[in-house]
């Protein structure tokens, strides 16, 4: 009976066993973004929200052309928000920034290091390289609260509260 | 070893939330709502314990309507069993499969499956269908499968389960899986998520050698988090064997006051409020400033929010005790049960949204598990239906009741107990204690909701 049982073991650990090998193949790496050594001057930026009262496009065509462009300069939209991200800190940093269901948002970030910004639910992402600012442009369509964060360093930058 | 994938390698963006999955959560509600809701459970509250009855009117296991004889048979039956088992284990298989040889992209069904569907799913599939998770759980099947391959009773094992142990096993496992789902870094990537599941695969079937098939309803946290929801159902079994139909609140009066019941609900209760607490604006705009990591101050206020609720409660219990002369040890888990809608509530103010809309996309990436460009059962290609993101108050209405709703179900719930355990006389002093608690638990709660 002994035997019978350690058997068992045996069988039923087999399975569990071969996952915990292929689960071994990933390690849990630190994001190690926190000390990086050098420190760049931050770019002069904080989070500048648009009175909503500028009607451009009140309510307007819901047809929204997310552009990609890393080019910010002459975009226009009802609510702005301008990123930092410096020595794997962000600016702002898990403010809340409220915007009107149909709204255009703009968000404008600049890295020191490689990294990206997602802006979930809306699955917008930027990629940033270093130093080199980059945009989105999209229409509020979806009410809810949505996280806007940074991949590399890992941080809350702003939620969007769309009401 | 790093798991960073760099952008330009991507197919498809990678989107991994800060918080678990999904990165939408609802609108904070509106100040009068939270208020008014807070007003209505506290008045209420006092009003129940003023003009309720003075006997216990619940009887647990013994009471119900029994179904009719053929679905009881049916349900009974070994085929019908059996055939449970089996989807349960088909849907197992069918998820490892992209756990094990699937892409660490967050279009890999298997992050949804496992937070989303399981996780959040259980709760309705318990409430709806009552206790089938036991009958549906994969691994109580295979530990059954290989005990009938060596002509085992499966509830043999090779120690007898110490009998103090009751459900505290399973509270850790509540806790490590929460830990998983809220804390851990890189918790929505796939050597993440690989690790934690053998883990658990290993811990459940080893401790089913050990201790025979038991194991399973002491240890297993989403059986027996799907049993303690299964109680708000109407379905149960009478004590003669019977399958009955009765009152939630009757049928949650028959859960077992067993060692470990109230780590269990603290676990619950604690980590959804921590869910919504840690995603507020405050508490994380100050955390990731700190020269503390996230991991280390998520793992302590997760903990401080779960023995939070396990103090408070089990004092509240004792402290009813002394009020009403009829102290006893066992007090905070025979008033345990009553805590089990309040947890109800909070999951659903918290998880409703995203089980409706982050449950759509689980089932949409299902059709690809290894992201390969299959579309096995036809969902591939659907879309997202976000029409409910446009309901905000709705929505904030639905928290609100849900939340005020459970509140007043744990008051009931402990009333009949307290007047049943507690001299006539003293009964509704000595219910004062665990009043205030369960008022706090739910102001916490409408708080959490209104400044999410």
């Amino acid at each position: 009976m002994r035997s019978t049982l350690s058997r068992g073991t045996a069988l039923a650990l087999l399975p569990a066993l071969g996952m915990l090998v292929l689960a071994g193949c990933g390690g849990g790496d630190d994001s190690g973004a926190g000390a990086s050594p050098s420190p760049s001057v931050a770019p002069t930026a904080s989070p500048t929200e648009t009175p909503s009262g500028t009607p451009s496009t009140p309510g307007g065509p819901k047809t929204n052309t997310p552009s990609n462009t890393a080019d910010p300069s002459g975009d226009q939209a009802d609510v702005t928000l301008n990123v930092t991200v410096a020595n794997g800190k962000v600016n702002p940093s898990g403010s809340s920034i409220k915007v009107k269901a149909g709204q255009t948002v703009l968000i404008t970030a600049v890295s020191d290091a490689a990294d990206e910004l997602h802006i979930h639910g809306y699955d917008k992402e930027l990629e940033l390289a270093p130093g080199k600012p980059a945009s989105v442009k999209f229409t509020a369509n979806m009410k809810g609260t949505f996280e806007v964060e940074t991949h590399e360093s890992g941080k809350l930058v702003a939620k969007l509260v769309v009401s | 070893m790093t798991a960073l994938i760099l952008p330009t390698q991507l197919a498809t963006p990678l989107l991994l939330p800060l918080h678990g999955i999904g990165g939408r959560q609802d609108l904070p509600i509106p100040f009068g709502l939270a208020v008014g809701g807070a007003a209505v459970a506290i008045a209420l509250s006092f009003a129940i314990l003023a003009v309720a009855w003075r006997n216990p009117r619940y009887r647990g296991n013994a009471s119900g309507k029994p179904l009719p004889a053929a679905i009881t048979r049916t349900v009974d039956s070994s085929g019908f069993r059996w055939f449970v088992r089996l989807v349960g284990l088909a849907i197992f298989l069918y998820a490892m499969v992209a756990l094990l040889f699937g892409v660490d992209r967050l279009t890999n069904p298997i992050f949804g499956f496992v937070y989303i569907l399981v996780w959040v799913g259980l709760v309705p599939i318990s409430i709806l269908l009552g206790p089938v998770w036991r009958t549906l759980n994969p691994l109580r099947t295979i530990h059954l499968l290989i005990s009938k391959l060596l002509r085992q009773p499966p509830s043999k094992g090779l120690f007898e389960l110490p009998a103090g142990l009751g459900l505290w096993p399973a509270a850790v496992g509540i806790f490590a899986f929460t830990w998983l789902e809220l804390v851990a870094p890189d918790r929505a990537t796939l050597p993440v998520l690989q690790a934690w599941l053998a883990l658990y695969v290993v811990i459940m079937l080893f401790g089913a050698i050990l201790f025979g098939d038991r194991w399973f309803s002491t240890a297993d946290p989403f059986e027996v988090y799907a049993t303690l929801m299964s109680r708000l159902s109407p379905w149960g079994r009478r004590t003669d064997g019977a399958l009955v139909i009765r009152r939630p609140l009757e049928n949650l009066d028959g859960l077992k006051p067993q060692p470990g019941l109230v780590g269990m609900v603290a676990a619950l209760l604690g980590s959804t409020a921590y869910d919504g607490f840690s995603n507020s604006t405050a508490w994380i705009g100050w955390a990731q400033n700190t020269d503390y990591s996230m991991t280390t101050l998520g793992t302590l206020a997760l903990l401080a929010f779960i023995l939070f609720v396990l103090v408070t409660f089990s004092s509240a219990a004792l402290l009813a005790g002394r009020l009403s002369d009829s102290s006893r040890r066992t007090l905070p888990r025979l008033f345990a049960h009553s805590v089990v809608p309040i947890a109800f509530g909070y999951v659903v103010a918290h998880y409703l949204t995203l089980l409706i809309l982050e449950g759509q996309r689980s089932l949409i990436y299902l059709s690809d598990p290894l992201s390969n460009g299959a579309n096995i059962f036809g969902t591939g290609l659907l879309g997202l239906n976000t029409g409910i993101t446009n309901h905000s108050t709705t929505i904030a209405v639905i928290q609100v009741l849900a939340v005020v709703g459970g509140h007043l179900m744990g008051v009931v719930s402990a009333h009949d107990r307290a007047v049943a355990l507690f001299p006539r006389n003293k009964a509704l002093a000595g219910q004062i204690p665990l009043l205030i608690v369960m008022v706090g638990y739910t102001v916490g709660g409408l708080l959490l909701l209104f400044s999410a």
